[in-house]
């Protein structure tokens, strides 16, 4: 069904909502569009950049995850040199963003893309869902996270456990607790050693260019990435192998593995402050190997991410749990007094309700952050100590220029 | 006096690719192995520097021979940029600095060194790079490298901006607004009126990261008359220009941009940005 035809936008739909809302509470939520309850005048318009891979899955969560009425007006990728219509096809996904009709972009594109995709769709005022993970380096995460909050827009990272989360009654107890600052001196040690794929998405170390294929913008595919030759290994699934575009397996998988962590330990406003690596010399093109990194916040909570496929297992610290029995009995007491987590907000509800959404930017960058700061740590070859306000890192002025990389024009944050 | 040091042999230390004689990945050496070797070619000073980095035939390590040398300069550009080693770093920098800009090393190589300042270098290779940003093939990198240093780049990417034309001048633009180069305010503003899109697009985001009040005018300006991609980019830039002048105090510059730019922005579909100018206002 064409959006168009049915005379309603979602942002009228909105705004005639939000009045009726304010004015007096006699309309019912299901004629607002409350929680499962989608109106036929409720029809988004929507777009997907980025077609392979995750793109169609991505995209049709929209209508199955997230309940939304969401009609597909445009596609976007890179590799339709010559197929696209500028109609319904593009290859430049500034064609679609400059559509009124679309309001909510999903996006599927190699991570190198997503935070300058979803930065731009916020500035066009669409919402967003954007494959994780969120970004390739941490000056990127916050940018989103400032375009989400200056335009209004929801966003929502392609990652779901912390909605699983919070549904078991362990995960929301720990949160209260560390969400409650009464843990002072927090002796918590999360040791993960999930499937990081290290070897598996690191990269070729001895590449040489190749022709690039007729049907791809490899110009537009390397995009804020220096120019650099052609190679398939650098396309395609493989990309995750090269700093370029992503963090490798860690860096790649890390945002599911600890988008539920982060919810569970109430780390989504804030990011580890001393990381310890080991690991060999890392290539400046290639992601390589890795042993161990530990990650430790302000408050002593400590993260290991053990990828067990490198060198000498983690040995510095035991796996140690937090829990009430942490706290003095008056502090139990207080503890008992506070308000338990608020439930999160789906992709769909928080676009209906205009608040954020669970997988908000803030959080998913929170996230992300802790995978971009062992992945530096691994590339200095160092231990690094960052400051999570001004999200700097302090002290090594090499390291902390991997917070903030230049960008070939016209692309920018 | 530095020690005479055999640098293929160490170069031929590293292991190799997983596969060899084939397009492969590669486990690396032990940290230790590792740094020992880094520890060997820095015991040989400048001159060790030298002879490894005129190993490096191109910049992206083709064939098994080629990637050990460019490595091995990777892992010494890391550990010359840990604390305390100033001086190593600098005669590092300075060695690969003087191989730039001539018939050889390769236009490749050079490309590759230029990467390794990008991490190590600082002021001391600012001149030598900005002698850069008029040679083909690599000027890109040249710019990146100045930005990543910071310290001492504005000079070098405003003499070149001179004779800059194209992509060279649209590079060189952002890189003026990325590091937020006060004395480039009026070329800014003049290029605001230039007929290349991306040159007035990446004008107006120089200028409102700069953020004085000279900068109002020709950001909301450009805002107002925008269409399209233009137009969403101009609408960022004065939002953006707006929050950085609310930020140094220029409370009343702030809100003026605000309002011109509700002003320019009338149409139901634009009342996401006119809500987000008046979150400003708001904030004030």
């Amino acid at each position: 069904m064409n959006r168009q035809a049915s005379g309603t936008t979602r942002r009228r739909f909105l705004k005639t909502s939000v009045a009726a809302m304010a004015s007096v509470s006699i309309v019912r939520p299901h004629v607002l569009g409350g929680p499962r309850h989608v109106p036929p005048s409720e029809t988004l318009g929507g777009a997907l950049i980025g077609v392979g891979g995750r793109g169609p899955g991505t995209y049709n969560d929209l209508s199955r995850k997230h309940k939304l009425n969401v009609v597909k007006l445009a596609e976007c990728d890179v590799k339709w040199v010559g197929k696209a219509d500028n109609k319904k096809r593009y290859t430049d996904f500034r064609r679609v963003l400059e559509r009124k009709d679309i309001d909510v972009v999903a996006i599927a594109t190699p991570p190198h893309w997503h935070a300058l995709i979803s930065i731009a769709a916020m500035e066009a005022g669409k919402d967003v869902v954007s494959e994780k993970p969120m970004t390739r380096f941490i000056a990127e995460g916050r940018a989103v996270a400032d375009a989400e909050k200056r335009y209004g827009r929801v966003y929502q990272v392609g990652t779901y456990g912390r909605f699983g989360k919070q549904g078991d009654a362990g995960a929301r107890a720990r949160r209260k607790l560390m969400k409650s600052g009464l843990l002072k001196d927090c002796k918590g040690v999360l040791i993960m050693h999930r499937g990081y794929k290290v070897k598996q998405w690191s990269g070729l170390v001895n590449t040489r260019p190749q022709q690039v294929p007729d049907w791809l913008d490899w110009d537009m595919y390397q995009g804020p990435c220096a120019m650099k030759p052609f190679h398939r290994h650098r396309f395609g699934g493989t990309h995750r192998g090269y700093w370029d575009y992503d963090g490798g397996g860690l860096g790649d998988m890390g945002q599911h593995f600890l988008d539920p962590v982060t919810w569970e330990y109430g780390l989504d406003h804030t990011s580890p402050s001393e990381i310890t690596p080991y690991a060999p010399p890392a290539h400046p093109e290639a992601i390589g190997m890795w042993g161990w990194v530990e990650l430790k916040y302000a408050n002593g909570f400590t993260i290991v991410l053990e990828s067990r496929e490198w060198g000498k297992r983690y040995d510095r610290k035991k796996p140690r749990d937090v829990s009430v029995n942490d706290l003095s009995p008056g502090d139990r007491k207080k503890l008992a007094e506070m308000p338990d987590p608020e439930p999160l907000l789906g992709f769909g509800e928080a676009v209906k309700a205009r608040k954020p959404a669970g997988g908000n930017s803030e959080a998913a960058h929170r996230t992300v952050t802790i995978m971009h700061l062992a992945n530096i740590a691994i590339r200095m070859g160092r231990k690094i100590n960052f400051d999570p306000d001004t999200e700097q890192i302090v002290g090594d002025e090499e390291a902390n220029r991997l917070v903030n990389q230049p960008m070939r024009a016209p692309w920018h944050l | 006096m530095k020690k005479q040091i055999n640098v293929a042999a160490i170069v031929d230390k590293l292991p190799g690719a997983d596969r060899p004689g084939t397009e492969s990945k590669f486990t690396g050496p032990a940290p230790d192995e590792a740094k020992k070797l880094v520890a060997s070619v820095l015991s040989g000073g400048r001159e060790a520097i030298l002879e490894l980095a005129e190993m490096i035939r191109d910049a992206n390590g083709t064939g098994e021979k080629n990637y050990k040398p460019g490595y091995l300069l990777h892992a010494i550009a890391l550990r010359v940029g840990d604390k305390g080693r100033d001086k190593e770093r600098l005669v590092f920098t300075e060695a690969l600095a003087s191989l730039l800009g001539g018939a050889n090393p390769p236009p490749g190589a050079q490309e590759y060194l230029l990467r390794e300042l990008q991490c190590a270098g600082g002021p001391e290779v600012v001149k030598t790079i900005g002698g850069l940003l008029e040679k083909p093939g690599i000027w890109e990198h040249a710019v990146n490298a100045l930005v990543a240093i910071e310290t001492g780049a504005g000079e070098q990417l405003r003499k070149a901006l001179v004779r800059a034309r194209g992509r060279r001048r649209l590079a060189i633009l952002q890189a003026l607004g990325s590091l937020r180069d006060a004395p480039s305010t009026a070329t800014l503003a003049s290029a605001t009126e230039d007929k290349d899109e991306n040159i007035r697009l990446a004008a107006i985001r120089g200028l409102a990261r700069i953020a004085t009040p000279a900068c109002v005018q020709p950001v909301v300006k450009t805002a107002a008359k925008a269409k399209s991609w233009e137009k969403i980019q101009a609408n960022k830039a004065a939002l953006l220009l707006a929050e950085n002048l609310a930020a140094s105090g220029s409370t009343d510059k702030a809100r003026e941009t605000c309002n011109l730019l509700i002003n320019a922005n009338e149409e139901e579909d634009d009342a996401y940005v006119r809500e987000a100018a008046e979150r400003i206002i708001s904030g004030l």
